[in-house]
């Protein structure tokens, strides 16, 4: 499991976040949200290290993350940031280097990588693209590339910083289904999400932030009824049964 | 590898192979391929032949491949650590951060080569930690670090020309310094240097995948478990060694660092393990090129390869430039 404790972290002389306490479960998904600039993606950093931790600790099966090597680290939980370097390579060779934590000498990928890859290129629907240049492919297709290097990387804890942003409604279901196969395969899927009624429909637990702070932490169920989504992004939840299910949506207050 | 590049790879070795050959058979004395090889084989005793080979064009033959390699990788790193296409050792100051360290070095009298292949290495890191810092400190955008260089370059420049001002004897090494060039190459001068480039060389070409992840951006590069910040360090570090080392004894040879790693992107892609070995042998065989061209050319006479070089790769580059940008609209 991966945890913050106490953690207060930011850039510089400016802190973001202040004593957020939050557990990543194995074999359940995490959906991060809350409004702009509420430290969602800073405290994804300061797990990954890219932030400036202050106090507090970020754990990894109950051993401190930073008594992990940064090789070690990236074997047990992969990271797909907000904002990435489009580089003019092909897609294979992109997902490839999601198991460059997995090098070692002579620094050369072994055939059980390169079967990965392809595996993984197929289960993204990318084969027919794999020799392409990364730099030719759509924003959704290319985020596909990108979550595929993640599937590689085949770690315990997948962290996603708003995978969705470039995808279309139907790639945006896609994924919430790859997030939950995952799920059940036993990883703990941390994702930051803007949208609210899918976090509520997919995520098995929700972490609103708000102001550098865990505003509310549970499941959708226990979200919806906190009354915390109303509060913190200024919206009305409502919700209405379609087909049998309920859905979500916001409205303005 | 595909097939192609293999090819590709086969092809640079044979023209770097050729390239050497004529360069150590052609000049204002001609040794045939037979002599050469009579030479080298121990079969003649004629001293003149032997003494030439061995004083003149074996080191300039040697040199000419080794600071046409350094500098190709050079600036094939400097590309990809500061995700600039613009940037080379000889724009972002790292040549005349080598330059000015070297004549500042002669001014005090070492002029040994491992006290300038010395100077010149801390003289283009020094230069390279100052642009680099400069742009991360004020988070600088791709065009700022090269107008950065442009300024570090200038200063330098006119330091340099402040101390040969000031002690003539700093430049001994005459123009040929100051744009590039062989002429005054020799074996002390070349061997601490050639030492450094080719392990420099051998450990940049263990760190290919490294060097790829950087390309990613910091945080992907975290994510797969690279410190990005040190390793970027790391390369600079190892550029300014190449791009210093070269200067040493070659003088500020501009260019090659630039359009070498353009051109071979084209042949051999952007993936470090295709495209640093290229850019090594392409670069080895353009400057060996250039060099021999400028000594044939005004024969007696010599141009400094540099001249050359700038001649010929600045229109060049314009054209690279002009092409790739019909084709990004075509």
């Amino acid at each position: 499991m991966l945890e913050t404790v106490n953690l207060c972290a930011g850039y510089g002389k400016k802190q973001i976040l202040h004593g957020v306490n939050i557990a990543f479960e194995y074999g359940k998904i995490t959906a991060v949200t809350g409004p702009n600039a509420s430290g969602k993606s800073t405290l994804l950093k300061a797990i990954m290290r890219l932030a400036d931790i202050r106090s507090g600790s970020v754990m990894l099966d109950g051993k401190d993350a930073a008594a992990f090597s940064l090789p070690e680290f990236a074997r047990r939980v992969s990271y797909l940031p907000q904002s990435r370097n489009v580089p003019d390579i092909t897609v294979s060779r992109m997902v490839l280097h999601g198991r460059f934590p997995y090098l070692s000498y002579p620094r050369r990928y072994s055939k059980s990588d390169l079967s990965a890859v392809d595996e993984a290129l197929e289960k993204m629907g990318l084969s027919d693209v794999a020799q392409q240049s990364l730099c030719n492919l759509s924003g959704g297709t290319r985020q596909k590339v990108y979550i595929a290097t993640a599937l590689v990387q085949d770690t315990q804890t997948v962290i996603m910083d708003e995978p969705a942003a470039s995808l279309d409604i139907s790639h945006t279901l896609q994924l919430m289904k790859l997030a939950g196969e995952l799920a059940k395969s036993g990883k703990a899927v941390v994702v930051v999400l803007h949208d609210l009624p899918l976090a509520l429909k997919y995520a098995h637990k929700i972490a609103v932030m708000d102001k550098g702070r865990i505003a509310a932490f549970g499941t959708p169920q226990e979200i919806v009824q906190s009354g915390c989504i109303n509060k913190v992004f200024s919206v009305e939840l409502k919700s209405a049964v379609c087909d049998g299910e309920v859905q979500y949506f916001c409205i303005e207050e | 590898m595909s097939k192609r590049k293999i090819l590709s790879l086969f092809i640079m070795c044979a023209v770097v192979a050729v390239a050497a050959v004529l360069s150590v058979c052609l000049g204002s004395a001609e040794v045939s391929p037979a002599q050469l090889w009579e030479a080298v084989t121990g079969q003649t005793e004629n001293e003149v032949y032997l003494r030439i080979l061995k004083y003149v064009r074996l080191p300039r033959t040697a040199a000419c491949l080794l600071a046409g390699a350094a500098l190709a990788v050079s600036g094939a790193i400097t590309q990809a650590v500061l995700a600039n296409r613009l940037a080379s050792p000889g724009i972002i100051g790292v040549n005349s951060g080598a330059g000015f360290a070297v004549t500042v070095c002669c001014a005090a009298g070492a002029v040994s080569g491992i006290a300038t292949a010395g100077a010149a290495f801390a003289g283009a890191l020094i230069a390279a930690i100052l642009v680099a810092s400069a742009a991360k400190k004020t988070g600088s955008s791709r065009a700022t670090v090269i107008l950065g260089g442009v300024a570090v370059n200038s200063i330098l420049n006119a330091a340099s020309e402040a101390v040969v001002t000031l002690v003539p004897e700093a430049g001994a090494f005459g123009s040929d310094f100051r744009v590039g060039g062989f002429s005054s190459v020799s074996v002390a001068r070349l061997v601490p240097a050639a030492a450094v480039i080719i392990v420099a060389l051998a450990v940049v070409m263990s760190l290919c995948n490294e060097l790829d992840v950087i390309t990613l951006g910091e945080d992907t590069a975290q994510g797969l478990g690279l410190n990005a910040k040190r390793m970027r360090w790391v390369f600079l570090a190892l550029a300014a060694l190449l791009a210093g080392a070269a200067v040493s004894f070659c003088g500020l040879l501009g260019f090659v660092g630039l359009i070498v790693p353009h051109i071979v992107k084209r042949i051999a892609g952007n993936e470090s393990r295709n495209l640093l070995p290229m850019c090594a042998l392409f670069g080895a065989a353009a400057v060996t090129v250039c060099d021999l061209v400028s000594r044939l050319i005004f024969a007696p006479y010599e141009v400094p390869a540099g001249i050359l070089l700038s001649l010929t790769g600045g229109p060049f580059f314009i054209f690279i430039l002009l092409k790739g940008r019909r084709e990004e609209n075509a």
